[in-house]
């Protein structure tokens, strides 16, 4: 079967400020990574912090360009922005002067760069209801609290009906109780959406309860350390998954593979 | 116990407060009848010609109103104004947006909005003059000099400071140039354009009254220099306090409308 998203020996350099001596100089982010996800998998990156990460969800979004390497969505080279992917930012990126309506609806908006049709809008209005925001179409970004701002980013994302849904730690901001609902009700839609799944953490257990697969990356400049599988059965969120004795060992496991990496910094 | 009942630090109720119903607007109108009572007191003991009586400014205000010097100043002067501001306002938008987004043409014009935004605009004065004579054009173009810098600098800061993340985010969905710059960069000058706004009509104002001192002589300006020099000052407090309310209505207008265009601004919890 071919993979749904192909990352072939890729590698990612930023250009540092000039010393003035006519070079300019590179920092190497990522080199020598590859990866494939398969069709409706679930695959977590989870690194130490600065280890380039989100570089790498930039790239493979096409919002950055690989320095050497290919990243390749259903065997065609990712060269911009795809209409089969949606991203999902930590920082989330709501814009302030629209509603959340409004910000759901450029997701459909900036899809098919035309004015939203009463059957967008009705699809506006599903997924807000998904999310669980009902009664707040008409509020602004600021007016909501961080984790309902990221159910509005979550909304605007899923509206578009992504085939490969990019998330660069989308839950990382938010405080402990929110990001555990989130999750839950993430693995809900990852469920009934079929869509692929690439989620970037510095949390080993939301790395763990979330995915089929983690891939544990080195530090700068990064590439796979370990692959680790995660055969805990689904639905994760119909029991505690993460009272489960293999859930602590895969914990544990992925851990002693992480604390490598932070204490050799 | 009574550390209960205090309010929280940094809450409106924290500092002390008489409760007085209708202490919002009563406050103000207390402290201007409070100004007038002590000037009133104040004239008693001096001159005329130092400071005329609380009454007699009234009474120039209504003379000046009903002869029409006054209603015919306020007009001179509110035409000009407005035409130096709205050009302000539009070129200022112009130049700020296409200086923010076309770096070479930025740095191109950029030191040019610098040189003239450090140089007084007062010291422009002769050239004005020699320019555009000492009619109306010459007080627009005043209004216009005084403003107008302003508005290009705050655009550009607002173009320039756009959120990075927001417009990776558009790009990520989709977005072209035109809808970057649609949905993401001119919506989010708004706020800069308005405080350059507010800055923009307390110089204008300035500008405006300067002109009419120094070139034009008619208008609220010309009349405050003539009865200033003619030591008439019950005359010359008339048109002052008219100037000052109509800078007043001015930023209330402002205020308003920025509250209502910037809704989003407002948090609710």
């Amino acid at each position: 079967m071919a993979a749904k998203l192909q990352i072939e020996d890729l590698r990612v350099e930023f250009a540092l400020p000039s010393r003035g001596n006519g070079k300019t100089p590179t920092l190497t982010v990522v080199e020598e990574l590859s990866l494939s996800v398969q069709e409706r998998e679930f695959v977590s990156i989870l690194g130490p912090s600065g280890c380039g990460k989100t570089t790498l969800v930039r790239c493979i979004a096409g919002l950055i360009s690989p320095a050497y390497g290919r990243i390749a969505l259903d065997g065609t080279a990712v060269t911009k922005p795809s209409p089969k992917m949606s991203m999902v930012f930590q920082g989330i990126g709501l814009v302030p002067w629209k509603t959340v309506r409004e910000n759901v609806g450029l997701g459909l908006e900036l899809l098919h760069h035309r004015r939203l049709t009463d059957q967008d809008q009705e699809r506006v209005r599903a997924l807000i209801a998904t999310v669980g925001l009902t009664g707040f179409e008409d509020y602004y970004p600021n007016q909501l609290s961080g984790g309902m701002q990221q159910r509005v980013g979550l909304a605007r994302a899923l509206v578009r009906n992504p085939e490969l849904l990019l998330m660069d730690e989308p839950f990382g901001a938010l405080d402990a109780q929110t990001r555990a609902i989130l999750q839950d009700e993430l693995l809900r839609l990852w469920n009934s959406t079929g869509s692929t799944v690439f989620f970037i953490t510095h949390d080993l257990d939301e790395a763990i309860y979330l995915s089929d697969r983690v891939v544990v990356l080195t530090r700068r400049p990064s590439h796979i350390k370990q692959l680790i599988e995660v055969p805990l059965p689904r639905p994760r969120y119909a029991y505690d998954a993460r009272a489960e004795p293999e859930f602590a060992r895969l914990r544990h496991q992925a851990w002693e593979t992480l604390k490598e990496e932070i204490d050799s910094l | 116990m009574s550390l209960a009942k205090t309010a929280p630090f940094g809450a409106p109720g924290a500092s002390f407060r008489l409760r007085l119903p209708h202490a919002r607007w009563l406050m103000p109108v207390l402290s201007i009848v409070a100004l007038v009572a002590v000037w009133e007191i104040v004239s008693l003991g001096v001159s005329a010609v130092i400071l005329p009586a609380p009454a007699s400014v009234g009474v120039a205000l209504v003379t000046l109103t009903m002869n029409g010097a006054l209603p015919l100043a306020v007009l001179q002067t509110v035409i000009p104004f407005l035409e130096g501001l709205a050009l302000a306002v539009g070129v200022g938008i112009a130049l700020g947006w296409t200086t923010g987004l076309f770096l070479n043409f930025g740095r191109f014009v950029d030191p040019y909005i610098f040189i003239f935004n450090s140089t007084p605009t007062i010291a422009l004065l002769p050239l004005i003059f020699v320019w555009f004579g000492i009619g109306n054009g010459a007080q627009v173009a005043f209004v216009f000099l005084s403003a107008v810098f302003t508005m290009i600098i705050n655009t550009q800061a607002g173009v320039r400071q756009v959120e990075r993340t927001l417009i990776e985010v558009l790009e990520s969905l989709g977005a072209n140039r035109r809808e970057v710059l649609r949905i993401g960069v001119i919506p989010s000058t708004y706020p800069y354009i308005f405080s350059g706004l507010r800055i923009a009509i307390g110089r204008a104002v300035v500008g405006i009254i300067v002109a009419q001192i120094l070139i034009a002589a008619t208008g609220i300006g010309y009349m405050l220099q003539y009865y200033g020099e003619a030591l008439q000052l019950a005359n010359y407090f008339a048109p002052l306090i008219v100037t000052a309310v109509l800078a007043i209505l001015l930023n209330r207008g402002t205020d308003r409308m920025e509250r209502r265009l910037f809704r989003w601004k407002q948090a609710a919890f």
